[in-house]
């Protein structure tokens, strides 16, 4: 899997996240916003190259065509993937708890 | 944008010039010239008020499943197509910050410029074996190669190198440039806004019309020699008087020399002058004479009928001429006779580079001097001695003009 040093990048963990529904392209923009609380503002281009990646890697599948527009949903494989991925950062962000507390 | 007037122009930048692309079509509406249609080769710009625009270029395959669906979500989120070159396309979108970058994560951008570094290494890799591997074959079972190149001025394969060469300049150059793209990216850095393109684009123009001077320089000789080939006799009749190269009346002088001729054949097959040039040994001079002297015999009692071909060569330089007769050496003597292909000083002290091979009543030479390169084949009663003495005068009379 072509991950950042063996972890996922941003964009993929969110789109990752967002196909935990099955949604089209502009409907997972707007799902990675919303999940971000605003903070991720993925680019059209960026989304593209991960869902074609993510497609490649059998981590999501293509759900259905709706008309011209594709809806994709997360595979087993990218659910796995998504839940170690939430493992790991999970466990970083407790390694750093102490850093909260002493604020 | 559409009743202004157009301007077409064409794409200095490769199509994997991704920067530089963006910029220098920022620059243009800057300047009031905004991109109507990007062709392969042209762009097509139409006149209108100057504007601060932001142009992104993209790569994918325009064929994916994906493409409609893709393109449409681009112009849903504020990116405007303009066109593509292959499968380079171009967006553009206001400076205003309410739209998102086309790419918002450098690192995810890195695997689609990882694909282009590949396919440019592909291209850079078929390019090298394409220039590599025939060059081989024709350097292992192609013997006159060199001889083809400095004395028939080219081949076709050297006619196409400037052409292939340019090419071969454009994917390595476009190899490093998203090399550096590519690492830039890894580490998590946006690619370079403004990116300075000129002087690339003066590079590109430089290296272009350096490639087509060549070109044409070696179309024109090849177009010459064609033309030469049917407009001027194959066997024209041997002058009266000096030539530039030893000829039999020197060697047999004051004889009286009766041309043979071959019947049913041209008459001047046997005795015929002709002159030639290339860009790298641009005099050449081929004389053949065969003739019969009335009133001498040979040892044998028959009537004494010499015959004589010389090949004579004016290079550009000394290393054209040293490389010619080597290889003129190599081609004729070495395969039959490697000892022949041997120097031969002891003959005359005068030449630069001598090879001499001699049987009864025949004499074969190569010999150069400076730029003069002579190959001469005599069959007649005169000795080696007298052949070198009389083109050791040509040389210093062709010196002297």
């Amino acid at each position: 899997m072509p991950r950042n040093r063996g972890s996922m990048t941003e964009a993929m963990y969110y789109v990752l996240l967002a196909l935990c529904k099955p949604l089209h392209g502009y409907a997972i923009m707007n799902s990675v916003r919303d999940l971000s609380r605003g903070r991720v503002r993925m680019g059209p281009g960026t989304l593209y190259g991960v869902l074609t990646r993510l497609e490649k890697e059998k981590l999501i599948q293509l759900e259905e065509v709706d008309g011209r527009r594709k809806v994709y949903s997360i595979t087993p494989a990218g659910l796995d993937a998504l839940r170690e991925e939430h493992r790991r950062l999970a466990a970083m962000v407790a390694d750093g708890n102490f850093l909260g507390e002493s604020d | 944008m559409t009743d202004g007037k157009n301007s077409r122009k064409f794409w200095w930048l490769d199509e994997w010039q991704i920067e530089e692309t963006e910029s220098w079509l920022s620059d243009m509406a800057v300047q009031g010239w905004h991109l109507l249609n990007a062709g392969k080769s042209f762009a097509l710009f139409v006149q209108g008020p100057s504007k601060k625009v932001r142009y992104r270029c993209d790569i994918f395959a325009p064929r994916h499943s994906q493409y409609q669906e893709r393109l449409e979500l681009y112009q849903a989120s504020g990116w405007e197509y303009i066109g593509r070159r292959g499968k380079l396309h171009i967006f553009r979108a206001p400076d205003d910050s309410s739209i998102p970058e086309l790419h918002t994560d450098p690192v995810e951008q890195s695997y689609i410029i990882a694909g282009l570094v590949r396919r440019l290494a592909t291209n850079c890799f078929l390019a090298i074996a394409g220039l590599a591997i025939p060059a081989v074959i024709l350097l292992l079972f192609y013997e006159r190669l060199l001889l083809d190149i400095l004395v028939d001025g080219n081949t076709p394969f050297l006619m196409a190198l400037p052409l292939y060469l340019f090419v071969m300049f454009l994917n390595f150059r476009g190899l490093i440039l998203n090399g550096r793209l590519y690492s830039r990216l890894r580490r998590g850095r946006f690619p370079v806004r403004n990116k300075p393109y000129q002087k690339s684009v003066r590079l590109t123009k430089v290296v272009a019309v350096l490639a087509l001077i060549v070109f044409a320089l070696l179309f024109s000789e090849r177009a010459i020699t064609a033309i030469n080939l049917f407009t001027t006799e194959p066997y024209p009749p041997v002058p009266p008087g000096p030539l530039p190269v030893v000829r039999l009346a020197d060697i047999e002088s004051g004889a009286e020399l009766v041309p043979a001729i071959l019947p049913g054949f041209d008459p001047n097959i046997v005795n015929h002058y002709k002159t030639g040039r290339s860009i790298l040994v641009p005099r050449q001079w081929h004389l053949k004479e065969d003739v019969s002297v009335p009133g001498r015999e040979w040892p044998s009692g028959l009537e004494y009928s010499p015959s004589l071909e010389v090949h004579g060569y004016q290079a550009r330089s000394e290393w054209v001429a040293r490389q010619l007769s080597q290889a003129l050496v190599k081609i004729d003597w070495s395969k039959s006779h490697p000892e022949r292909s041997q120097l031969n000083p002891e003959y005359s002290s005068y030449f630069d580079a001598l090879w001499v091979k001699r049987d009864n009543h025949y004499t074969s030479f190569v010999a150069r001097k400076g730029v003069y390169v002579f190959q001469l084949s005599y069959r007649g009663l005169e000795p080696s001695e007298e052949l070198l003495a009389l083109t050791e005068i040509k040389v210093q009379e062709l010196a002297r003009k």
